[in-house]
């Protein structure tokens, strides 16, 4: 295996064994450019014109009821027209691949981390690694403000900044031998901005596995059945474990059937168990209790082999991924539910939302992140991805392609929260603090929201519990339990009728479970892994990642960080997720801010200023929002908004001798929400400063490229690729006839042009 | 410090090095004649390809991609035995964590 990339020239006539070689590429000279034919003229009009009506019938024609299919339409249109052009465009004009250049995965191959995949398998691989429960997740909390809102941030955003973001991280790091994000901001922005990077990658790891926590234990709460099945996934996984160490090792595909086939049973056991005196008795547990449990599990999960439970865990996740979601489009199509939620609610405009709090501006943008533009990608988009990728025109099928795929997602998982009855929604989304968890305190509070149209009864949340299975679903906050009632109300349409509504909502709950708890434990390791480093550089010994009291430690210091925060939440006299929830979708899009900052960077390293606007533009308007709402958060007046506000609120009262203020009950949650909101302060603090340092050091590198017209490139030295591959999701006539001649040659003469050592 | 190279995920596989793939569109299959044949070639090839593409996204196939990768390669170099590799695999895994997305 050769690390350092060796040329071998395929030049026709500088191999003698070789007359004359196929192309490696598709002739890309302007003089081979297809001309536009009428077929396919009428096609991208046809296209545009649905996309068009579908826009008008949701933002602008306004009926009683809107039909869930225009969301598809409008969506799956712009994502055609934008993957047609826009992406088109940046390729044409910035990221300019060039197929006769091997990417890593051809000149590092190892045959094991470093493979040439094929293009519609890794784009499978990208896609599970990058969609998680985040694009489920935001799209529900943000329903608060209408459906429009979020719809097209989702769609919008998704086009101009998130897709972008991962095509671009994709392309630049394939072309640095698959390096991560962290590396290259190092390279592009210097020491300072490197560093800041990564201590804010490691905080923002820290504060999202805190809150997926949170979300996992606010939807088991309660819920003997949730908390039974979702429990038995541990045993699954183990038996999985041991199941390919020692019996078929390499069977992944048998055994993941085998492994979903049994998540099912513990699906229906778990509505058995859910029924009986002693399960109830076992299984119901309160939030303190499943935070306390979901810490011990993460600390024993990350320090477990990964044969174990991580492995297996991820095969199911993935195997549950790919097929719900294609279930979940299917029904939406087939159902087609009308929806009556208002494109602008009465909370779009105020402060006061009781499901997040805070203005349309900024706080849509930061409560949808994954979906739209989740900086978390750009950890996979470097470093995983580009080790894999066969050629360099298929960063665009899967960077650009791959996060429009996740947007789908989450206009699905937001669809799927507009079909419920609103008064339901702000029932289930208020917190316990609002609602006092009771029936009759739901129906008061939602009813004294004064939203039109919106008339709850008791009745309909008892029957809704009912249906679904659960004891109650008052204050089921954190978009989990929403995201799952809403498919549940879908699904049951096509598939089981009311009967099968508990089914499909523990479903849901279960691979959302599933997700979260995959990268909970993924998470705890990587953080692990990068605070061992850090140690190392004091006490060599924590390098060694075998040394068993290193790992220990480390494992422990991560596990306390999301631990603490997962239980100031469940503990929060004012809700926990609202409170808590700006933080996550801050936390991202600040890394998305690293990620465009180092993008910009390189850019303007190549001296490309004319196409720099394409990733100055969402860097400009994700270091806004971020830097806007962490202000907000620490300087607004308004309580329900600013954390420190709220601090100096409780603790004047407390210095006042009250006992009991606002949501707050007694002078130990007074107490609480003072130390709460001091963390929280803090936290905001931190982030928008390490924001603003490396946003700044990005504007510093560039302007000294623009001064110097461009700069050293970072790039690996160029090598001369010896394969072709196809660069879409199909195969383009010249593509075909060039793999006919690939595949004319003899198998053995085809491996010798695969280069040999 | 750095961020720790995320591993290739233990599903990563490639495309077959010999140049065997044999894929959804790009499956060239026998000609048959008739329209039942026909359809039962075409209904083969539509599961062969499913099958492929399956076990490609979960990992199946690491092992015959590592061994026909050293085949190419590094002719003559025994390739290591499939328990071992998936032991190691896993254990190169451990000191190479690699983040799930949210």
């Amino acid at each position: 295996m050769s690390k350092a990339p060796t040329a071998r020239s395929p030049k026709p006539g500088g191999d003698p064994s070789l007359d004359s070689p196929p192309p490696r590429s598709v002739d890309q000279s302007p003089s081979t450019k297809k001309s536009w034919t009428p077929p396919k003229i009428a096609l991208w009009a046809a296209i545009a014109l649905l996309g068009g009506v579908s826009w008008t019938m949701l933002a602008i024609v306004r009926g009683e009821t809107v039909n869930a299919i225009w969301f598809v339409f409008a969506a799956l249109c712009s994502y055609l027209i934008a993957y047609r052009f826009y992406s088109k465009v940046i390729q044409k004009f910035i990221t300019k691949p060039d197929d006769t250049r091997a990417t890593p995965a051809e000149y590092n191959a190892d045959g094991k981390d470093f493979v040439q995949t094929d293009r519609r398998v890794l784009f499978g691989h990208h896609f599970a690694a990058i969609a998680g429960a985040g694009p489920l997740v935001g799209p529900v909390l943000a329903v608060q403000m209408g459906f429009l809102p979020g719809t097209i941030w989702i769609i919008v955003g998704v086009i101009f900044a998130g897709a972008v973001q991962d095509y671009l991280v994709l392309f630049f790091s394939t072309r640095r031998g698959g390096r991560s994000l962290g590396q290259m901001a190092r390279d592009e922005l210097g020491k300072v901005g490197g560093t800041a990077a990564i201590v804010a990658s490691l905080l923002i790891m820290i504060i999202i596995i805190a809150i997926l926590a949170l979300v996992v234990v606010n939807a088991l709460a309660e819920s003997p059945w949730g908390v039974f099945s979702v429990g038995m996934t541990i045993p699954i996984a183990l038996f999985m474990g041991v199941y390919l160490r020692f019996f078929r090792p390499g069977r992944i595909t048998e055994i993941s059937i085998i492994g979903f086939v049994l998540l099912m049973l513990a699906i229906i056991g778990g509505g058995w168990v859910g029924e009986t005196d002693w399960g109830v008795a076992i299984f119901t547990l309160d939030r303190t209790t499943l935070a306390w449990a979901l810490i011990i599990y993460g600390f024993i999960a990350a320090v477990l082999p990964v044969w174990l439970l991580l492995a297996p865990r991820d095969y199911l996740s993935t195997f549950m991924k790919i097929g719900v979601i294609g279930l979940l489009a299917a029904a939406i199509v087939i159902v087609r539910p009308e929806i009556s939620v208002p494109a602008f609610s009465t909370f779009a405009g105020g402060e006061t939302g009781p499901v997040v709090p805070g203005t349309l501006f900024p706080f849509l943008f930061v409560t949808i992140a994954c979906g739209a533009l989740s900086g978390f990608h750009a950890l996979i988009a470097s470093g995983t991805t580009p080790k894999l990728l066969q050629k360099e025109r298929q960063s665009r099928f899967i960077g650009y392609g791959g996060m429009l795929m996740e947007s789908m997602v989450a206009i699905m998982a937001l669809v799927a929260a507009v079909t419920l009855d609103q008064g339901i929604y702000y029932a289930m989304n208020s917190s316990a603090a609002a609602t006092g968890g009771t029936v009759e305190g739901a129906v008061a509070w939602v009813n004294s929201l004064g939203l039109t149209g919106v008339n709850l009864t008791p009745d309909q949340l008892t029957q809704t519990a009912n249906d679904v299975g659960e004891a109650s679903i008052v204050s089921r906050t954190g978009g989990a339990p929403t995201l799952a009632l809403g498919l549940a109300n879908v699904m049951h349409q096509l598939i089981g009728g009311t009967g099968m509504m508990s089914f499909w909502y523990h479903f849901a709950i279960m691979f959302e479970a599933l997700f979260i708890l995959t990268a909970v434990d993924a998470g705890t390791r990587v953080s692990r892994f990068q605070l061992q480093d850090t140690i190392g550089n004091i006490v060599p010994a924590f390098k060694n990642t075998s040394w068993r009291p290193g790992v220990f430690i480390s494992t422990a210091i991560m596990v306390a960080g999301w631990g603490a925060i997962l239980l100031m939440g469940v503990t929060d006299p004012l809700g926990g997720i609202n409170t808590l929830f700006p933080l996550f979708g801050i936390a991202n899009q600040l890394l998305a801010a690293i990620a465009l900052a180092v993008c910009l960077a390189i850019i303007a390293k190549n001296n490309n200023f004319r196409w720099l606007w394409v990733v100055a533009v969402p860097l400009a308007f994700v270091a806004v929002i971020t830097i806007s709402a962490s202000f907000l958060k620490i300087f607004s007046p308004v309580t329900a908004v600013g954390y420190w506000a709220n601090h100096v609120a409780f603790r004047d009262a407390l210095a006042a001798g009250e006992t009991s203020f606002g949501s707050a009950q007694t002078v130990e949650a007074m107490e609480a929400v003072v130390r709460n909101t001091f963390i929280q302060g803090t936290l905001s603090i931190i982030f928008v400063t390490l924001a603003i340092i490396v946003i700044a050091t990005a504007i510093v590198a560039t302007v000294r490229s623009y001064r110097s017209g461009g700069g050293p490139s970072s790039e690996d030295p160029r090598v001369e690729s010896r394969v072709f591959a196809p660069s879409g999701l199909t195969s383009t006539p010249e593509e075909k006839e060039i793999q006919k001649q690939w595949d004319a040659l003899p198998a053995s003469q085809r491996a010798t042009v695969r280069g040999g050592h | 410090m750095h961020f720790p190279p995320p591993s290739a995920r233990p599903s990563a596989v490639g495309t077959e090095v010999a140049g065997t793939e044999v894929a959804g569109t790009e499956m060239r299959g026998r000609t048959a004649t008739g329209r039942v044949p026909a359809l039962a070639g075409w209904a083969g090839r539509g599961a062969r390809s499913i099958r492929w593409y399956v076990t490609s996204l979960m990992g199946d196939r690491a092992y015959d991609v590592y061994v026909a990768h050293l085949a190419v390669e590094h002719p003559g170099q025994p390739p290591q035995a499939e328990r071992e590799f998936w032991v190691q695999r896993y254990r190169e895994q451990e000191s190479t964590p690699g983040a799930r997305c949210c």
